[in-house]
């Protein structure tokens, strides 16, 4: 039982749940091994460089083993821990948005062009979102992909839906120019920068 | 672009990060594992503190049982031990005295000259310990007095003299008589010093030639310089250099009062405490002479005056917290439950209107007076009030040795529990009184808390505290409308255990 990652895919959920609610380090790290590199992908999102990802990761699952023996199990684990890691990601990020609180912006023209992501590679879909100013990083992440409504995102920000909405439509912008430009590169060259 | 391709645009970035996984470095497990590894810590440091406390608790009440006894046992030591402190110095002086004797014994001539030169080498004997404290070398020194510095500078000089009149005797002794010689006269550092006295101790044989001793003097020496085998009296002064034995018994002593002062300086560290708990119970008295009752003298009004001005015992049991706010200053406070008990004579009963049930006349029964009063012989009534007190007292450490002296004052939040009297003879029932709206007592009192505490230290974590103090009501127990006022002063001494944490 000492190494996670080989008990980690041989047990099933609820298994590794029994295991991290009795406090056994080694359900703990299969635990671990089996979400963590999911997770790292969320963390980063909201981050804007590798090592802050880390911190928030780190700072989620002990949350997540800490918090364990009140799991319910009414949602799926992966959905339980993501949760997890949005909001001690949202925690980290609030601490300087209330140094930069968010504004609305102005809106930007969209381009008419239709624009596909399929040949962009993940990492570079990343750096794109970390690239985004701090607001419009946090609420294209709860929106776009985490799926959160505006009023939602607005409640959980302590903003406004309009500001939401505004912070949104510049995120999208700001990533619909950067990948006209890197598909144009693509283009030309045939193949995605990585 | 429509808002149907927006969306997609949207779900293709969902979709782009739904199975993507980036791996976190290797740090990133073990700075989980810290953390929870801390978080465990800390609820298993939670536990250990109860459990200490629990300890301290149940040590206390045993030290309750038999602590006053265990107490004048554990003082005794202490006055033995400053006694044998007293007449070691004595002893020293005696040795001094003896030494100085023998001293003259051996040459009266060359004790005079080497009197004159004691200003010359008492800084050297001082200089000897100058690296520790000052205080306590000067001390050792003051130990042998004038007449061991005497005997010392007169051993010196004479061997010095005698040095240079035995230098072509033997090329053995010469070395080391030069060395001596030198040293004496010029001061040299300690390392120098100690050297050639732990020289001439250890080997003995190797200044056998030096100097004219008297042997009369040997049985005073440190067994350490002692011949180990018996020679004639010429033989035994040629054994033992005189030099190197006072510098041996000063060595000796320097020794002794060094280890003296480390051990008391590491029983007297009181800097290790910074926070302590504390059990105890107090008994002690009270006077409410000073308590007053505006009502006419009625049979009933006469009890309950009674009642308020009677004099009793009280007696508390408690917890408390302390910390120190700075070297001298300390603050405490803690929970206690208190109860005070008075004796009283009335003459008169309350009885319900149906005259079914009577009571003892009281305080309590001062809302029923309109019903029945009824005049009975003079009988006894226990009247019991019961508080929760919660001092918050600051305190100053005279003394913050081994054993402490610490002064206290502060203030007391009393809560009301209950008030029971009990009628002597059992021909009326006992009652009850809580708090509340209809109770004559306030259910929040504060009393002003003056006092001293005589601790004294049991090892590395515990201290037995003997506190006497007063405590003055700052508001009468009744409340206004009763037309009572009763500020009763209480004397009371306590026993309490202290646990003190380590940091």
């Amino acid at each position: 039982m000492k190494n996670g990652r080989i008990i980690g895919y041989m047990l099933s959920e609820n298994e590794l749940i029994d295991g991290c609610r009795k406090g056994d380090r080694a359900f703990q790290k299969a635990l671990y091994e089996r979400y963590c590199r999911k997770m790292m992908v969320v963390c980063s999102r909201y981050s804007k460089s590798t090592a802050e990802a880390e911190d928030v990761l780190q700072e989620a699952f002990v949350k997540v083993f800490q918090s364990i023996a009140g799991f319910r199990q009414e949602a799926k684990l992966e959905t339980w821990i993501t949760r997890i890691m949005v909001n001690t990601a949202l925690n980290a990020q609030r601490k300087k948005l209330y140094l930069f609180p968010m504004v609305d912006v102005e809106e930007i023209n969209l381009p008419e062009e239709e624009i596909s992501i399929a040949n962009i590679h993940v990492n570079q879909l990343l750096d794109m979102i970390r690239a985004l100013p701090q607001g419009c990083q946090i609420v294209f992440n709860l929106f776009a992909i985490e799926g959160y409504s505006h009023k939602e995102i607005a409640e959980q920000l302590g903003i406004s839906e309009g500001t939401s909405k505004s912070q949104f439509s510049r995120a999208k912008s700001l990533l619909q120019q950067r990948l006209l430009k890197e598909s144009t590169y693509y283009e030309r060259y045939g193949e995605a920068k990585i | 672009m429509n808002d149907m391709e927006r969306r997609k645009f949207e779900d293709s970035f969902k979709d782009a990060f739904d199975q993507a996984e980036i791996s976190p470095s290797e740090s990133v497990w073990t700075n989980i594992e810290l953390d929870l590894e801390r978080a465990e810590g800390g609820k298993m440091k939670r536990r250990i503190l109860f459990y200490k406390l629990l300890a301290a608790a149940s040590v206390a009440f045993a030290m309750a049982v038999a602590g006053v006894g265990y107490y004048s046992l554990k003082n005794q030591p202490v006055m033995s031990g400053l006694q044998t402190a007293n007449s070691n110095q004595q002893h020293s002086a005696d040795e001094a005295n003896q030494a100085d004797t023998s001293g003259k014994a051996s040459g009266e001539a060359e004790n005079v000259n080497a009197r004159n030169t004691t200003a010359d080498t008492t800084p050297e004997i001082a200089t000897t310990a100058s690296n520790e404290k000052q205080s306590t070398i000067n001390q050792a020194a003051a130990t042998f007095d004038g007449n061991v510095q005497n005997q010392v500078a007169s051993v010196r000089k004479s061997h010095a003299q005698q040095s240079s009149r035995s230098f072509n005797s033997s090329t053995d002794n010469v070395s080391l008589v030069e060395r001596q010689g030198t040293f004496l006269p010029t001061g040299q550092d300690d390392t120098h010093q100690e050297a050639i006295v732990n020289h001439s101790v250890s080997e003995p044989t190797s200044i056998t030639s030096v100097g004219v001793w008297n042997p009369t003097s040997i049985d005073q020496l440190p067994s350490k310089v002692k011949p180990t085998h018996s020679l004639t009296g010429e033989e035994q002064a040629a054994e033992v250099d005189p030099v190197a034995v006072l510098m041996a018994k000063l060595e000796q002593r320097e020794k002794e009062l060094r280890a003296e002062e480390a051990k008391e300086n590491k029983k007297n560290n009181f800097s290790d405490e910074r926070l302590w708990t504390s059990v105890g119970f107090a008994a002690g008295a009270f006077n409410a002479g000073s308590s007053e009752m505006s009502a006419s003298a009625t049979a009933f009004n006469t009890a309950a005056n009674q009642q308020v001005t009677a004099s009793g015992v009280t007696y508390s049991m408690g917890v408390s917290v302390g910390t120190r706010l700075s070297n001298r200053w300390v603050l405490q406070g803690g929970v206690n439950y208190q109860t005070q008990s008075s004796d009283y004579t009335a003459n008169a009963v309350v009885g319900t209107s149906d005259l079914q049930e009577f009571y003892a006349a009281s305080v309590n029964n001062a809302d029923k007076v309109d019903n029945r009063i009824l005049s009975s012989d003079p009988y006894s009534v226990n009247n019991s009030l019961r508080f929760v007190t919660v001092p918050m007292q600051a305190g100053y450490m005279v003394v913050n040795k081994q054993f402490g002296v610490q002064l206290n004052a502060g203030l007391s939040t009393d809560l009301f529990l209950q008030n029971t009297i009990t009628p002597e003879g059992g021909s009326l029932d006992k009652t009850t009184q809580g708090r509340g709206e209809e109770s004559p007592y306030r259910s929040v009192n504060f009393s002003g808390l003056f006092g001293t505490e005589l601790t004294y230290k049991i090892g590395n974590h515990y201290r037995v505290a003997v506190n006497p103090g007063l405590r003055y009501p700052l508001n009468s127990i009744y409340k206004s409308d009763t037309g009572i006022d009763s500020a009763p002063l209480t004397f009371d001494v306590g026993l309490r255990f202290r646990y003190i944490f380590q940091p």
